[in-house]
């Protein structure tokens, strides 16, 4: 071999070796560049803006994307692009088969059958497209890269491209378990509030098995004990009468009449006669109250508009509310729409509102209801700006018999019922909060779309 | 992907003997054959027989004084030399045409695109594309197929040869026999394919420029008729000079070369003197263009001898080193008139080539012009050259 071939051959050697080095030189720096654009950046696309820009500096291009295989629609959709603004429709799975298999180096794209109609279309200007699948635990995904120049993409180009695929899969997969671990605690999250809400649940079912069988039991006794009550006062206007009379006929009567002080023995009797049957009343309005909570469900349900239900509630609340407190409530434009008894429902609100006008000592009072309606449900928050109540108070005012109240101002039943109620329509009633600012509870009731 | 070279003898009769060895053919993905035109002419016949139901593609073309391979050496007897391809990952594909003059680039460009969609691939890099053509157009040739794939890809093959330069070569696609066409194949591998091309000259310190061309045929160097000019260097290097007729055994120890490939490597490829006209303009067995530098190369029977196994040396050892493997196949394409130049000497170059592969199979075909690309990646028609493609 002559010198000059002989270091021509050298120098061929020392190239390869130089282009082998600057390969690897140029994965490993794809890869700290990478690295580093995965520990600064929080969310996907942040992350995959700053990998593409790492890529763009290593292997030049125009455009980088990556496609997700959607397997219950069988679609194929970019989920990055290092171009911003630009918007993509799913493809078919079945049309791209093929490049979900292998690595694919098209170097001239007028050249595959059908490109424009697929392809073509996320990537309007390439020429020369490479293409390579990325599988990860969780689903499949293609990364392309693209150029508007025919043949761009040489043999030790594909080479680095292929090499950095695993990256970019483990970049991927590291999102997935993300969102993984951000959906298991989830559902713990639900799991636990189940759990609470089972506890609760059954503790509601007992109680209302209780109340239902006290309320039997005691309807009995109650309604004879009101029966002979009313006969009694019946009678106790014949014996004053008799007595009357007995006292106009004879001396000793009249005195035997005022030694025993029989005017007053009539009159108390009369009032402890009305005071019972007071009694009585109170006794059927709690029996009428616990066979609502045992039994919320047993009234015919419509779909009416919150805002509708809202306003009957307010015109039996104002009543008693005017002198006392501000009532603020703009009806929702979306005028959403629920299903529930008209009734059922307008006591809910008579129920907090009460306890909230109840609350609040001072003249400045002012309750506030407002709507916002969701695609799916409804909120509906009743704020006040009474003193809030004690956490102690606040963990227990759902429990059936609970109350602040002085005796037969309350029964402790109002807040279990509307709980009940708003539950039985498949909603939410919460205490958002509660503070010395005031306190806050939360409706939540399904909307119905129609 | 595996490999295998046959190497089956042409029998008196005009027909291969061994028709087991032939069928067997038949289940390559590709085949890739060179023999001497006796060879591969009775290939073309045996086609219809034994290939026509086969999804084998190939890709045969005619060599001087036969071929060579692992398994033997010719010597005047008509063999042909086969390196099988099975279980190609990618796939391959083969297309092939007739050059019709003044057409020669859109043909190729053509072929190359039916080479593609023949292997299924049609608008994917292919990992080599391997060239036979008719001498006489190779560059407009490699032009076509620059245009359609750009400077990525290696291009790399030899120009049909017959025995006696009378124009009788032939290139064979598995089902015709053309005189005068080309045939090219597509590779499409994940396994690693290494390629070198080079010559086996030294550069002298005589050079002029090219100051009057038409393609192939020189006029003026420096402004002085061209046969002028190269007598006078011949006549430095103490040889004799050369009168009107055909050259090319006389010129093969000197031929003139254009520096190739970036300038920090400057390659030589060579150009091969064929016919000295009575005007005195040289005909060449390759191009030059108007305005640039050639310059007179000098070789020694010594450096052809060991030109062949110190060029695969180079890709074997470029292999290792880059993928850390043996190749599975080797292809050299030899310059037909480097080989006529040391004919005597063709048992001892295969014997070094067997000690060099160490088990792993070639093939070695003796061509009328070479093919093939430099470090820079553009592929380029050479004459003289030689060229070793390891694939696998």
């Amino acid at each position: 071999m002559t010198d000059v071939e002989k270091l021509h051959e050298t120098i061929q050697k020392l190239r390869y070796e130089n282009s082998q080095l600057q390969r690897f030189k140029q994965v490993n720096q794809l890869m700290l560049n990478g690295l580093d654009a995965i520990m600064t950046s929080m969310h996907r696309s942040e992350v995959f803006a700053r990998l593409f820009e790492v890529i763009g500096e290593i292997l030049p291009c125009d455009q980088i994307l990556i496609a997700h295989h959607n397997e219950e629609q069988s679609t194929v959709i970019p989920v990055c692009c290092s171009t911003e603004g630009m918007s993509f429709k799913p493809l078919r799975y079945t049309d791209l088969t093929n490049v979900f298999e292998e690595t694919m180096n098209i170097f001239n794209v007028a050249l595959i059958p059908g490109w424009k109609a697929h392809l073509g279309g996320w990537l309007p200007d390439a020429n020369s497209v490479l293409i390579h699948p990325i599988s990860t635990s969780q689903a499949k995904y293609i990364w392309l890269i693209s150029d508007k120049h025919i043949g761009a993409f040489s043999k030790q180009y594909e080479d680095i491209f292929v090499s950095f695929s695993a990256f970019v899969a483990n970049t991927l997969s590291h999102f997935e378990q993300r969102s993984l671990i951000r959906e298991r605690e989830t559902l713990l999250e639900e799991r636990g509030r189940i759990e609470k809400s089972m506890i609760h649940q059954e503790k509601m079912a007992a109680l209302g098995q209780l109340a239902a069988g006290v309320a039997h039991e005691l309807n009995n006794p109650l309604g004879f004990i009101n029966s002979n009550l009313a006969s009694l006062q019946d009678y106790l206007g014949d014996i004053s009468e008799f007595v009357s009379q007995a006292v106009k006929s004879s001396e000793s009567m009249t005195a035997l009449h005022k030694k025993m002080d029989m005017d007053y023995i009539l009159t108390d009797t009369d009032d402890l006669i009305d005071e019972s049957l007071e009694g009585i009343r109170r006794s059927t309005d709690i029996i009428a109250n616990l066979k609502s909570f045992s039994h919320p469900d047993e009234k015919t349900r419509v779909n009416l508009e919150l805002n509708a239900v809202i306003e009957l509630a307010l015109t039996i609340i104002r009543t008693q509310a005017k002198t006392v407190v501000d009532i603020d409530f703009t009806p929702c434009e979306a005028k959403p729409v629920i299903h529930v008894n008209a009734n059922q429902l307008a006591q809910v609100f008579i129920n907090i509102v009460t306890n909230a006008m109840q609350a609040m000592t001072d003249n400045n009072g002012r309750i506030t209801i407002t709507i916002v309606a969701e695609k799916t449900a409804v909120n509906c928050r009743i704020r006040d700006n009474g003193p809030g109540m004690p956490a102690a108070v606040a963990a227990r005012i759902f429990d059936p018999f609970f109350t602040t109240k002085t005796v037969g101002m309350g029964t402790g039943l109002g807040l279990s019922i509307s709980k009940a109620i708003i539950e039985k329509y498949g909603g939410e009633l919460h205490l958002e909060s509660s503070s010395a600012k005031g306190s806050c509870f939360l409706i939540r009731l399904p909307r119905i779309i129609d | 992907m595996h490999s295998r070279v046959n190497r089956i003898a042409l029998q008196a009769d005009g027909t291969f003997g061994d028709s087991g060895k032939i069928a067997a053919l038949a289940e390559a993905d590709i085949n890739i054959a060179f023999g001497d035109v006796a060879a591969i002419s009775a290939l073309a016949e045996t086609s219809d027989s034994h290939f026509q139901e086969s999804s084998a593609r190939w890709i045969a073309s005619s060599s001087c004084l036969g071929a060579m391979s692992h398994l033997g050496t010719d010597e005047g007897e008509s063999f042909v030399h086969v390196l099988s391809l099975q279980d190609i990952d990618g796939g391959a594909g083969v297309s092939s045409a007739d050059l019709t003059p003044g057409r020669e680039r859109a043909i190729a460009e053509a072929t190359l695109v039916q080479a593609m969609q023949d292997a299924g691939k049609l608008g994917e890099m292919p990992s080599l594309v391997w060239l036979i053509v008719a001498p006489g157009h190779e560059e407009e040739v490699l032009d076509g197929l620059h245009g359609v794939l750009g400077d990525t890809v290696p291009i790399f093959g030899g120009s049909s040869a017959d025995n006696t330069i009378e124009g009788k070569w032939v290139q064979f696609d598995g089902s015709q026999l053309r005189h005068n066409g080309i045939v090219v194949a597509v590779l499409y591998l994940t396994e690693p394919v290494s390629c070198y091309f080079s010559s086996g000259y030294e550069p002298t310190e005589l050079s002029a420029q090219v100051t009057a061309v038409d393609g192939r045929r020189l006029f003026a160097l420096d402004g002085e008729p061209a046969g002028t000019v190269y007598n006078r260097w011949l006549n430095l290097m103490e040889q004799d000079p050369l009168k009107a007729g055909n050259i090319l055994q006389a010129s093969t120890y000197f031929p003139i070369s254009r520096n190739r490939g970036p300038v920090s490597l400057d390659v030589p490829l060579l150009s091969h003197p064929a016919w000295l006209h009575d005007d005195g303009s040289i005909e060449l067995f390759a191009s030059l263009d108007k305005g640039e530098q050639i310059t007179l190369m000098s070789g020694h029977p010594d450096n052809l001898i060991r030109r062949a196994t110190e060029v695969t040396e180079v890709v074997l050892r470029t292999h290792e080193l880059n993928y850390e493997r043996r190749p599975k196949a080797l292809m050299i394409v030899f310059c037909g008139g480097c080989m006529l130049a040391v004919k005597e000497h063709l048992n001892e170059i295969q014997r070094s080539l067997l000690v060099l592969a160490q088990g792993v199979p070639f093939i070695v075909g003796f061509t009328f012009g070479e093919q093939g690309c430099f470090s820079d990646g553009i592929s380029r028609h050479g004459n003289l050259m030689i060229s070793a493609t390891a694939i696998g």
